[in-house]
């Protein structure tokens, strides 16, 4: 049987790709949290799935800036204020969960809160420019 | 975005050459099934398979997509 990939099939293959794509992402959401929270496992135990997940997320995004599908591509000024709310939300939501950081640990607290954020803006920044140099 | 239903004259110009769906896949390169759909007017091809098709057939855009 011969495989014909015309228009009508990849544009199909892409619709259906993108269902299962975020029915897998969601399913392993659910199996991390499921596996953290209802059964008690240390964070060793799913290490490997959330590197998946995180992959899967973030390529995914990623891609869809670079290639110009449909995700809204922020000003420097924009995603600065974006980083910044992040960054105070995070702080309020995990001082209230943890407890006010200690500058001893800022390794493992003000850091991660800072630096994670700071680094999702620029990758989402990074793409989103990529994007704009190869179709403006 | 829902896709609009569009008449066209595909089945009665592949009739006129004398092709089967089949035959008119194989020269534009896609499968049966697009040629099928887009004779029922439930797949609205893109603009470079419509002039393949308006090619294959001898017929004008207007003949095929617009007339109908």
């Amino acid at each position: 049987m011969k495989f014909i990939w015309d228009e009508r099939t990849e544009s199909l293959s892409g619709k259906i790709a993108t269902i299962f794509l975020g029915l897998t992402q969601v399913g392993i959401l659910g199996i991390i949290l499921y596996r953290r929270y209802y059964l008690g496992q240390p964070e060793e135990a799913y290490s490997d799935l959330r590197a998946v997940l995180a992959f899967s997320v973030f390529g995914y995004i990623a891609a869809r800036l670079y290639f110009g599908a449909l995700i809204p591509k922020f000003s420097l000024k924009s995603l600065a204020l974006i980083y910044a709310g992040f960054v105070l939300f995070l702080f309020v939501v995990l001082s209230l969960w943890f407890g006010l950081p200690t500058l001893d640990n800022w390794q493992n607290t003000i850091l991660p809160v800072v630096v994670g954020p700071a680094i999702l803006a620029g990758g989402f920044w990074l793409f989103s420019w990529l994007g704009r140099r190869r179709s403006p | 975005m829902k896709n609009i239903r569009i008449e066209n004259e595909l089945k009665l110009a592949r009739i006129a050459a004398g092709m089967t769906q089949q035959q008119l896949a194989d020269l534009a390169g896609v499968t049966r099934q697009t040629i099928g759909l887009i004779e029922s007017g439930d797949y609205n091809p893109t603009i470079r398979l419509c002039l393949k098709l308006a090619q294959i057939t001898g017929k004008t855009l207007d003949e095929l997509f617009w007339a109908a």
